[in-house]
């Protein structure tokens, strides 16, 4: 006996014929048909139905579940599986769907067009997909065959974006730092220079003249401090230009002249209490009418407290343009001291004198010799040095012995050496003397002299003990 | 014997209806949560107290453990990433399935308008006509794209493709269809199994 059933749908009548293989009473109401014969599927508005037997209704309700799936997730999978061709439903516009059927006889390929092609609307496909899920619902019709729905795994997910699209953004980053690694290879390299202040120049100068900065000889050198670059103040560099560049004056008396009223100047001008505590020696150029037209640092003392002195005020700033340097000029040491003494000579006769030159041996520096003439001296002074002290703080002296052990000269180095040179037996052995630096014909050996408040003395090689 | 703790709560029956996808961590994918507030503002353009309707039909369903007060349903549709609130938490497929059913349920009830609004769609399209010779159309269309602009973070890149318009609309249709496959007999399975498309391994 021939079952029946139809699904209705505004749009979709689905009518499956088929038979019960079981053998039931006729009586039932709906007998269970468990094999298809033929299913046919009719569209309002198309006249010719659909119709198939069983692989016909399987790929349908295949290909219309999955592209159902497909509307509902906007996701469409990479390969359409090749083996259910019959039917296949395809997106023709945003709510156009195709429906193929392909001839089961002839050989399925791309090339065949399909025999029967149907353009659904939305409503019409969902009327179609309606049709199925009431017939899989129903129980009594075909109950081996049932809607099987699971989601799309990753794998069979084909990418919203298609590889060009994907492959732009990968493609401009690479080409930008290519361009950019090609703009910035034209740029040369940057050259690495070790900065200068990192090798320290005054170690070179102390190699070339192991005096400290108060040797006649540090002045004889240009100064590191004194360089034009490092001087805090315009007024130096100028000077330093002119004082070298400049013609020498010569003429004795002149150079007598003005040194006094050299002298005399700067004493009147100097008017604060010194706070450096070493002496501060400058070179200065003076014209012939008595300008100071230039002055240079000799120690670095002398750079840091030039402010102290009136030689900035003194300066003779030349007018820009103007060829003051052609102008001779007589050289002048000038020395502040700690003590507010001013010392002025003449540059050459210091420069020149037997402790600058380097080729005469001025001091004894042989440490052997040194330690002879050490206790030599403390004998001296301490036969003579009879006097309670008064003083209450050490007194230094820095003094200068022959090789004999004779004392030329001592000078005082502190401020209450200075006050208290008096008590101690220095004057009746040597000559006191402001100017230790003045030239001798002989070697002399430089000792430091200490006198303590609780009357003992110290001597000791001024250069410090030689290992 | 004295009880400390009510009984735990089982979940509703009705939810069993959706099958659950092999997804870690019980959190849904970012696609599922767009989705769920997607459809739900359609309905909510379809319907103008389509967002009493979620909250009474979430009372009929008996599933106010879940979506307990209007608060817990806005935090819920806040989980989707395009929306100016966005919330960071994920939701749970508890909760997308209890959604699910509610605007599946919605749906049917508005299955007549849907078919509708769609045949009149397919209609003016054929004509070439615009969608204001449709006023239902036309309204519906209006009112969702007010809802999308009012709600979404107009700074995300998802949400700054639908500037226009002419996009809007066509989002809006395309939900219309999807609204219409969710009211059929297996509607609402096929909407959920749809909701985990690519994202199962």
């Amino acid at each position: 006996m021939t079952i029946q059933r139809q699904y209705n749908l505004p749009n979709c009548t689905l009518i499956l014929e088929g038979l019960s293989d079981t053998v039931t009473a006729s009586s039932e109401v709906r007998p269970l048909m468990s094999i298809l014969v033929n299913a046919e599927c009719h569209f309002v508005g198309h006249t010719n139905p659909l119709v198939g037997g069983r692989d016909f209704f399987e790929s349908l309700i295949n290909a219309v579940s999955h592209y159902a799936q497909e509307f509902l997730s906007g996701i469409h999978p990479v390969a359409k599986k090749s083996g259910m061709g019959l039917v296949e439903v395809h997106r023709l516009e945003q709510q156009i769907h195709r429906l193929s059927v392909h001839d089961p006889d002839a050989k399925h390929s791309e090339a065949t067009p399909p025999q029967v092609q149907l353009d659904l609307t939305t409503v019409q496909l969902f009327d179609l997909i309606e049709a199925i899920d009431q017939f899989f619902a129903d129980s009594q019709t075909l109950p081996d065959l049932s809607l099987q729905l699971t989601p799309l795994p990753r794998r069979d997910v084909r990418s919203s974006q298609p590889m060009v699209k994907r492959a732009v953004p990968v493609a401009v980053g690479a080409s930008t730092l290519a361009a950019a690694i090609a703009l910035f290879s034209l740029l040369p390299f940057p050259k690495v220079r070790q900065p200068d202040a990192l090798t320290p120049q005054a170690a070179k100068q102390a190699t070339s003249s192991p005096s400290p900065t108060t040797n006649p000889k540090a002045g004889a050198s240009p100064s590191p401090t004194a360089s034009a670059s490092a001087s805090p103040t315009g007024a130096a560099a100028i000077s330093e230009t002119a004082l070298t560049s400049a013609p020498a004056l010569t003429d004795p008396v002149k150079i007598k002249d003005l040194e006094a009223g050299l002298k005399t100047k700067i004493d009147q001008n100097w008017k604060t209490q010194p706070t450096f505590k070493e002496e501060l020696v400058y070179r200065v150029g003076v014209s012939a009418n008595g300008d100071i037209l230039g002055y240079k640092y000799v120690n670095s003392a002398a750079l840091d407290f030039v402010n102290e002195t009136p030689l900035p005020d003194l300066y003779y700033k030349p007018v820009p343009g103007s060829t003051k340097n052609s102008e001779p000029l007589a050289q002048y040491r000038v020395v502040f001291t700690p003590s507010g003494q001013l010392q002025v000579s003449p540059w050459q006769e210091t420069a020149a004198s037997p402790l600058a030159s380097p080729l005469a041996v001025t001091e004894i520096t042989d440490p052997e010799q040194i330690k002879a003439l050490q206790p030599k001296l403390y004998e001296r002074i301490d036969q003579s040095w009879k006097t309670k002290p008064t003083f209450d703080k050490d007194l230094t002296f820095k003094v200068r012995l022959k090789a004999d052990g004779t004392i030329v000269d001592y000078k005082p180095m502190n401020q209450p050496a200075n006050d208290y040179v008096k008590e101690v037996p220095l004057s009746d052995l040597g000559t006191l003397t402001s100017d230790d630096t003045s030239p001798s014909a002989e070697p002399l050996a430089l000792f430091k002299v200490v006198f303590k408040p609780d009357g003992k003395l110290e001597v000791s090689p001024w250069r410090g003990y030689q290992p | 014997m004295q009880v400390n703790s009510p009984p735990a709560q089982s979940t509703p029956l009705i939810l069993d209806s959706l099958m659950n996808p092999a997804i870690p961590d019980d959190a849904c994918p970012r696609r599922t949560m767009q989705q769920i507030d997607l459809i739900l503002l359609a309905i909510e353009a379809l319907d103008l107290g389509g967002s009493e309707a979620i909250l009474a039909v979430a009372d009929e369903l008996e599933l106010q453990g879940i979506i307990k007060n209007r608060v817990v349903l806005w935090r819920l549709r806040s989980t989707n990433p395009l929306r100016r609130f966005n919330q960071r938490r994920p939701m749970t497929l508890t909760e997308a399935k209890a959604l699910v059913v509610i605007g599946c349920n919605l749906a049917r009830r508005l299955t007549v308008l849907i078919r509708q609004l769609l045949l009149a769609y397919q209609q003016l399209s054929e004509k070439q006509l615009s969608f204001e010779h449709h006023f239902r159309l036309y309204d519906y269309l209006e009112r969702f794209r007010s809802h999308f602009r009012a709600r979404m973070n107009p700074k995300r890149t998802a949400v700054t493709a639908y500037s226009s318009d002419e996009k809007l609309n066509e989002l809006a249709i395309q939900l219309l269809g999807q609204l219409l496959f969710c009211t059929g007999t297996a509607g609402m399975q096929r909407f959920w199994v749809s909701l985990f498309d690519g994202e199962v391994a």
